[in-house]
């Protein structure tokens, strides 16, 4: 199993942010995660870190409900500096909502692999990092 | 005879000493009538002497040699000085008789020089000496008659250079008489400027030995300058030498000046005569001779020295006018009166000349013709300028008469004879009033007198009609061009005259023509133009004028024209003159005009356009007629057929379709070109043909208003050959162009197939029944006369007796309508324009109907409304069709609101359980499965403390929703009155700590709205959110200062809040400014839900909350109360 993962975590809740980190920890998938409270912040992070491909995470799990900014308008924003990135950022949009109108909006930014909704299984996080070395193959 | 024959003998007498005689010739002998023998040898001095003169002789010699007293001897003086005396001496002869002699005494001598004796030579000068007193006598008479001409005499001794002048000589020079004169005396005088005349004439003299007769002038001492005249002869002597001049000289100074005048005058004759090529003449008829002044001489040509008569004249008469001038020459004789002759002369070079001759005779005492004088002048070039005006004059198509000043006729040309059958002869140096009839004279004189005034040209009989007379007392109608011409004899007019009789008679015919025209064109409102599209001016005939309702004028071009053009067609006015042009075929144009005062009329233009022959247009002619009236009723007809609701079609009475409406044209699918003219059999299906001619034939025969197809079923046919259920309705219309029908045809296949489906279902079946009740009505505005169509009186119930106007009509409208109809016609009269109406009616059985009212306002060509023509709709039961329609939708549309609100919080529930109830939930699915699969109670104590975090937080958005949804249940309940300030200064109270803290200012302005009925709980909760909000989201870098401010505006009562904090990015998050849990600013004690119970509470109350932010700057929220 490929370990070499980055994780970036980029939610308000501080439950969820303390379960999936543990899940993610217990299943060995990832070699770091980073977590942020809300979209600025993290956003501010790959700003700094444009040029930095080993501090730039592989995958994005972004919340949707956010306070300062959320998620959407966190992927109107990431579109911009994308490429500027050199590196294949892969981006789950992660919510507890099942409103149809969220769902569809995710699906209509190609930049968003996929819809997740909460709770994050295990085995759905397992299948995100295989997917994640196929890819790389 | 014998002193001349004495004075050609010579005595000669010698002396001694002492006088003794010695010596005495023959000559002597004769002389003294002694012989020698009786004289030699005695003195006999005594004897022959006179002793007085002997004496004087004695003296003389003394004093010639200065020797006074008598003691001297003369004799041995004249010895001693070898001098001489020559003298007169009184001889006295034998006989005793005395002569008078010439007498030399010379002394003689010896050779040794002795004076031996003396010589004396004696000549008898008697007869001389006669002579002499003779002329001495006469002398004195020549200085009398010298003195009355002014004449002297002189002798010039050239050898001596003495001068002898005669007395009167002294006089004219004015000199004294006892001057010795020389000639440089004389040659003193001479004036300055003659001397080298004088000089010249000297020397000539004395070259050619002859006197050179001399004039010059000469200055006196007193400075006065004389003019002399010098005649004379010279004297030679033996070798051819000159030795004297004699002569006289004549003071011609008056004469000189006499003829100096003449000259001068002459001078100025020649130059006068030269200058106007005239000469004068004396022809003496008795002895033929002829005089000519010199210029005559050059007009003939001829040597100025021939001797004339009279035939030196007359050879040079041209040959044609030979006889004139023989006749003429006659007459003058005859008449005693020289007749005036003008004709051609050919000179000798073969000139041709034309001379005029004018003259006077001459008669003798006893009344006898002796001789004619005159003048003669060569008039050639003025004849020749004559003959090229005359010819001008005859070849101007006009009659021409010149007349002077005084009104006399100078000349007329043949067309002048003509017109007024008198010959040039008989005419001129007549008045010209001859040839004006006497009712004008009066005014002619004025206008002449205008005419030479004014010194410009007139033209008479244009406006005013000007007859001439003809000699045989006929009046002419002329027409008169009147010009001045300046000439040397004054002001001459001359007139061209036109005989205009033929004009005249034209012109009364085209008078007669124009006046039928012109009640035609009054008639038909027409008028006729002429356009030459060269010059651009347009004739307009009087009617025309009456169109444009301007007065007529001579200036009217196309401009004028099209400035009349109404300004929205005088684009198709533009293109159509264009095409005209262009097609060079006139282009008919219906159009409107725009008078000067406003007034609107419509005007049909047709036309024909002139060509020349190089096809070009030159000009464009036709008719304007004003065919407003016409066209407004064609308007109105036309208005009344398109308001129709029924299809009409218009019907000559050969089945040709005349007109078609609008709704013809949507019935039957054609356009009204595609049926203009076409039988009308064509909207008839074919089965029906047959039968329809047959029919209409017989409406024809009698014509009255019915209805067709009534109890049985008729059907149109249309374009696309669909049969079409219809009901028709056919009035005779008598028009002009003879009988038409009008047919109104309605398309009742709706209420056909409405009849059908009705029949089926059995259902309201008398409503079916009755047809849509329509009718047409017109309401004169100006009389108030109201005319319905029957079927109007149907809807109304009225008896259609009833005499109608706009009252009765308005007594029928609903009592609560009234107003409306009232306000709904004002503004149509107003405005012009009908506004389409529907209102309800009482009819006379009480009935209320509802009625629809479309229809059109008509103006006159002022604008000012003349009448409203309109239809009239029973809509009743289309209307209560509608009304309920109209309730049925107003309660959906009332329904959807209400599920629109409920949609909108159901929305609202949806998002708050999956975003506020889901998260948590899932939240406590993943710590349960993390405490199950714990290993230790430590990892389980650290789960649990989170589960009591996730439950809390879960409890309170329960708290929240349950009192969300409690909110919007019971919005409405609980209301009291309250004030603004007891509600802030509550919220102040529980803010208290927080106030203190950030140290903010609440300011608050209720003054505008004090109060309002509200929910307390509500109100307290709105204003505690708002004003905590504020102060929690203050900026750092100021102190928090709120505004709290109520007013009503539009009827609605509104609260702001203002502050001056972070603000909000608006564009970010304005969305889900009040969600559940939304927050937008990092701050620990931020929840997202103070605002979105705010947003609750407003919303269930009906009223609304929204936010105005800037960030950094400040938030304002504004609520909308009920």
């Amino acid at each position: 199993m490929n370990n070499d993962v980055n994780f970036c975590i980029v939610d308000d809740d501080d439950i969820y942010q303390f379960t999936i980190k543990k899940t993610i920890l217990s299943l060995n998938l990832a070699k770091n995660i980073i977590a942020f409270s809300d979209g600025e912040e993290a956003l501010n992070y790959m700003i700094e870190n444009l040029n930095n491909d080993k501090e730039l995470p592989d995958v994005i799990l972004l919340d949707i409900n956010m306070p300062i900014m959320d998620g959407f308008q966190f992927m109107e924003e990431y579109i911009k500096i994308q490429p500027k990135i050199g590196k294949k950022i892969t981006i789950y949009m992660v919510s507890s909502s099942v409103d149809t109108a969220d769902i569809e909006r995710a699906e209509r930014i190609s930049e968003i692999s996929d819809y997740i909704i909460k709770p994050i299984e295990a085995d759905k996080l397992k299948s995100i990092v295989e997917e994640l070395s196929n890819n790389e193959i | 005879m014998e002193a001349k024959l004495n004075s050609e003998v010579i005595g000669i007498i010698s002396t001694n000493n002492e006088g003794i005689i010695y010596q005495y010739n023959e000559g002597a002998e004769i002389l003294l009538g002694y012989t020698a023998s009786e004289m030699i040898g005695l003195d006999k001095r005594n004897a022959v002497l006179i002793k007085a003169e002997f004496e004087k002789f004695e003296n003389d010699i003394r004093s010639r040699y200065n020797k006074s007293g008598t003691d001297a001897n003369p004799y041995e003086l004249l010895a001693e000085n070898n001098g001489y005396d020559a003298r007169e001496w009184t001889v006295i002869k034998k006989d005793g008789t005395t002569f008078i002699s010439h007498s030399t005494l010379t002394p003689l001598k010896n050779e040794s020089g002795e004076n031996i004796g003396f010589l004396r030579i004696l000549q008898d000068i008697t007869a001389q000496k006669k002579t002499e007193t003779e002329l001495q006598q006469k002398n004195q008479v020549l200085n009398a008659a010298e003195k009355l001409a002014l004449i002297g005499n002189w002798q010039w001794n050239t050898i001596t250079n003495d001068v002898n002048w005669s007395n009167n000589l002294y006089s004219i020079f004015e000199v004294n008489p006892d001057e010795q004169i020389t000639f440089e005396t004389y040659y003193n005088f001479i004036h300055p400027d003659d001397r080298a005349i004088v000089d010249a004439n000297i020397l000539r003299t004395n070259t050619e030995k002859k006197f050179c007769e001399t004039l010059h002038r000469i200055v006196l001492t007193s400075g006065k300058i004389k003019t002399v005249q010098l005649i004379g002869d010279v004297t030679l002597d033996d070798a051819g030498n000159v030795i004297e001049l004699i002569g006289t000289c004549q003071d011609i100074t008056a004469q000189k000046k006499i003829e100096f005048d003449l000259l001068r005058k002459n001078q100025l004759l020649n130059a006068a005569e030269k200058i106007t090529q005239t000469g004068h003449w004396q022809w003496n008829v008795i002895t033929n001779d002829v005089i000519w002044s010199n210029n005559l001489y050059n007009i003939f040509g001829i040597d100025p020295n021939e001797k004339l008569t009279y035939e030196s004249y007359a050879k040079f008469i041209h040959p044609d006018d030979v006889e004139a001038i023989r006749l003429n020459r006659e007459k003058s004789i005859k008449d005693k009166k020289f007749h005036e002759r003008l004709h051609r002369i050919v000179l000798s070079s073969g000139k041709i000349k034309t001379v005029q001759i004018l003259g006077e005779a001459i008669l003798d005492e006893a009344g006898n013709l002796t001789e004619f004088i005159g003048t003669l002048q060569d008039v050639t070039e003025l004849r020749m300028a004559e003959i090229k005006f005359k010819g001008l004059l005859e070849s101007a198509p006009d009659a021409m008469i010149i007349i002077n000043e005084q009104e006399k006729i100078q000349l007329i040309n043949k067309q002048a004879e003509k017109l007024f059958g008198y010959s040039s002869e008989e005419l001129l140096h007549k008045s010209v009033e001859l040839l004006i009839p006497p009712r004008f004279k009066a005014e002619k004189v004025a206008d002449l007198e205008i005419l030479f005034d004014a010194d410009k040209t007139i033209e008479m009989g244009v406006e005013k009609d000007v007859y001439g007379i003809h000699k045989e007392g006929k009046e002419i109608p002329i027409q008169i061009n009147l010009s001045p011409l300046k000439t040397e004899e004054g002001v001459l007019v001359s007139a061209a005259i036109r005989d205009i009789t033929n004009q005249k008679k034209i012109e009364a015919e085209l008078k007669l023509k124009n006046q039928f025209l012109n009640y035609a064109e009054k008639l038909t409102l027409m008028g006729h133009w002429q356009w030459n599209t060269i010059t651009n001016y347009v004739k307009w005939s009087n009617n025309l004028f009456n169109v444009f309702e301007i007065e007529p004028n001579e200036n009217t071009t196309i401009e004028t024209y099209y400035n009349f053009v109404h300004p929205e067609d005088k684009e198709l006015v533009g293109i159509n003159i264009a095409r005209t042009k262009n097609e060079k075929k006139f282009c008919d144009t219906l159009h409107r005009i725009k008078l000067t005062s406003g007034k609107i009329k419509t005007v049909q233009l047709r036309g024909d356009v002139v060509l020349d022959d190089l096809g070009n247009v030159i000009e464009i002619i036709g008719t304007c007629q004003d065919v407003t009236e016409q066209r407004m009723a064609e308007l109105k007809f036309r208005g009344l057929l398109e308001s129709a609701p029924d299809a009409m079609v218009i019907v000559n009475d050969l089945g040709e379709i005349q007109l078609i409406n609008k709704q013809a044209e949507k019935l039957f699918g054609y356009s009204a070109e595609e049926l203009q003219n076409k039988p009308v059999e064509l909207l008839i299906p074919e089965r029906f043909n047959k039968h329809h001619t047959n029919n209409r034939d017989a409406f024809f025969n009698a014509p009255k208003t019915r209805k067709m197809g009534e109890g049985k079923e008729l059907y149109g046919i249309n374009k696309s050959g669909e049969e079409i259920p219809i009901q028709i309705s056919l009035s005779p219309l008598k028009t002009e162009e003879g009988l038409l029908v009008s047919a109104a045809i309605r398309d009742i296949t709706v209420q056909k197939n409405t009849e059908s489906d009705l029949l089926r279902k059995n259902q309201v079946l008398n409503a079916a029944e009755k047809i849509t009740m329509t009718g047409n009505w017109q309401w004169d505005y100006i009389v108030n006369h109201v005319t319905w169509s029957s079927n109007l009186f149907n809807i109304f119930e009225v008896d259609p007796e009833e005499n109608l106007n706009f009252d009765s009509y308005f007594s029928f409208v609903h009592p609560d309508d009234k107003e409306t109809v009232q306000l709904s016609f004002d503004k149509s009269v107003e405005d012009k324009i009908f506004y389409d109406l529907l209102h309800r009616i009482v009819s006379t059985s009480g009935k209320v109907k509802t009625i629809q009212l479309h229809g059109d306002v008509i103006t006159d060509t002022d604008g000012k409304v003349i009448e409203l023509i309109g239809t009239c709709q029973d809509v009743t039961q289309q209307h209560m069709a509608e009304k309920k329609i109209l309730e049925a939708n107003e309660r959906l549309e009332l329904l959807a609101s209400t599920l629109k609100t409920r949609n909108t919080q159901l929305a609202d529930f949806a998002h708050i359980t999956s975003h506020n109830l889901r998260a948590p939930v899932s939240n406590l699915n993943s710590l349960l499965g993390f405490y199950n699969n714990s290993e230790t109670e430590e990892e389980k104590i650290f789960l649990f403390k989170k589960f009591e975090i996730v439950i809390d937080h879960l409890t309170e958005t329960l708290n929240t929703l349950i009192q969300a949804l409690r909110t919007k249940n019971e919005g409405a309940e609980n209301l009291e009155s309250l004030t603004f300030d007891e509600v802030l200064s509550k919220t102040k109270e529980i803010l208290a700590g927080q106030i203190l803290k950030t140290e903010a200012k609440i300011i608050s302005d209720f003054s505008k709205n004090v109060k309002i009925t509200y929910n307390r709980t509500y109100l307290e909760s709105i204003f505690l959110n708002l004003l905590s909000n504020a102060m929690k989201y203050k900026s750092d870098d100021r102190i928090p200062e709120i505004f709290i401010h109520s007013e009503i505006k539009d009827g609605i009562q509104k609260l702001s809040f203002k502050d001056n904090g972070l603000g909000i990015d608006l564009k970010r998050h304005g969305h889900k400014m009040f969600g559940l849990n939304k927050v937008f600013h990092r701050h620990p004690d931020a929840k997202g839900v103070g605002l979105f119970m705010t947003k609750v509470q407003v919303e269930s109350m009906g009223g609304t909350i929204s936010v105005e932010s800037k960030v950094n700057v400040g938030s304002t929220f504004n609520i909308n109360f009920k």
